[in-house]
């Protein structure tokens, strides 16, 4: 290879994209602000651009409304971590997701044959079944998700720290950086020094240079996640972002506690040891289909009646309270109950739960 | 671990909300900035392979076989 060819691939820079990938990573808090713009920091006016141990620095996680901003004034600070490095991340790969969605759904046709056949299915392959059914839309949602990702890629570059000084500002630092960033544009060169303002300001006002004239205040809500909305790694709790995503979520929820709920309730004709237990697993499936759609109505019924200040509002008030501790209570007590029954049920199998269809052999799968 | 082996939807509650939050996000990123959308892999690869575009419009797996 020659050097001009060399030089020349080295120009090649691949052209900036926003897919499903970079969406992904952004809500699940793959891109990262850190930096000591607290507002109650006493270190605050030290500079952004010192490495520091600093236990006051924090590393800001920003919200939907946040992200939507920033997609929509500065998307070249997003789109500069190309895809690969995103998914250079990640720890699963397409083919390890294959083959999981191969073997679950191997499990989940195995099991239907049986039914067609004619042949017992054993609790345990009814409890499976459901929650590979579960696994296996979660897989096919979270197809473009960069999964495993141990820690947030930090936005360092220059216009990342512009923008995270811009987000930091309250609203008086906002009016005079905003001055700032017009004088700035007006060519006036007093203001090219620090004296004026502080670091986050005068950071600020170079962000907001690029929107002049007319720049869109940042969002005025809560800019980034707090800490404690962190579930576990690559999860915020659910509501955190669009309201439309929480409509949609809340009907899903819905929908998808019912067909968790209803696999368990087609093991009734199973060969369940006692009568009591067959009566529990009848309870519990019915607890856990309707678990769901109780909560929904319970809240938004207890909601309307607790908006006035009567006796009616304050009873509604504490049925919710109540509500709110006891359904998801009774939700993981029956679920238990589900799992442990499924392994008991065990010791009670007849022989012709063990009889295997042909066909399985045929399709790939690790067994 | 617990909450996926007591409550999988719930689990399957978080990857739809995440899933449905990240596609409002891409669509209206794509209503900001049209020219960020990224051709799926099949078109990719079909311009690619009739020449309509150059090494660096594909990604880092297809330039593998280019740089030798």
């Amino acid at each position: 290879m020659t050097e001009q060819k060399r030089y020349d691939l080295e120009e090649q820079t691949s052209q900036p994209h926003f897919g499903l990938v970079h969406a992904f990573y952004a809500i699940m808090g793959g891109f990262a602000f850190y930096g000591p713009y607290d507002d109650d920091d006493p270190t605050a006016e030290e500079s952004f651009f010192q490495i520091s141990t600093n236990p006051h620095h924090t590393v800001d996680v920003p919200k939907m409304n946040t992200i939507v901003y920033i997609v929509e004034h500065f998307p070249h600070i997003l789109t500069n971590i190309p895809e690969e490095y995103i998914l250079n991340q990640a720890v699963s790969s397409s083919l390890g997701k294959v083959l999981l969605i191969v073997q679950v759904a191997w499990f989940c046709t195995n099991c239907a044959s049986r039914l067609f056949q004619h042949l017992p299915l054993s609790l345990l392959e009814v409890t499976t079944v459901a929650h590979g059914f579960c696994t296996l839309i979660a897989y096919i949602v979270w197809w473009s998700k960069p999964l495993n990702v141990a820690a947030p890629t930090i936005l360092r570059e220059r216009e990342a720290q512009e923008v995270y000084a811009l987000l930091k500002c309250s609203d008086d630092e906002y009016d005079k950086a905003l001055e700032m960033a017009q004088n700035m544009a007006a060519g006036d060169p007093s203001t090219l020094s620090t004296a004026h303002g502080s670091e986050k300001i005068v950071l600020a006002a170079d962000a907001l240079q690029h929107l002049l004239p007319t720049p869109e205040r940042p969002p005025h809500s809560s800019r980034f996640h707090s800490s404690t909305r962190m579930m576990f790694p690559g999860f915020f709790a659910p509501g955190s972002g669009h309201s439309l995503a929480a409509l949609l979520s809340t009907g899903l929820f819905i929908i998808s506690a019912i067909l968790y709920g209803l696999v368990h309730v087609l093991a009734w004709g199973g060969r369940i040891p006692t009568p009591l237990e067959r009566l529990l697993w009848q309870v519990s499936s019915w607890v856990v289909t309707c678990s769901g759609l109780t909560e929904i109505l319970v809240i938004s019924l207890t909601g309307w009646l607790g908006d006035n200040d009567t006796t009616t509002g304050k009873i509604a008030n504490v049925f919710r309270v109540i509500m709110y501790l006891m359904i998801p209570f009774a939700h993981i007590l029956a679920s238990g109950f589900l799992i442990v029954e499924s392994f008991r049920e065990l010791a009670f199998l007849d022989s012709a739960a063990y009889q295997l269809l042909s066909w399985t052999n045929y399709w790939p799968h690790f067994s | 671990m617990f909450i996926a082996l007591l409550t999988p939807e719930f689990l399957l509650l978080l990857a739809i909300d995440e899933s449905v939050n990240a596609g409002i996000l891409l669509r209206k990123t794509l209503e900001f900035h049209p020219h960020l959308a990224k051709p799926g892999v099949l078109v990719g690869l079909y311009n690619w392979v009739r020449g309509r575009v150059k090494s660096k419009d594909v990604s880092a797996k297809c330039q593998s076989l280019v740089i030798h």
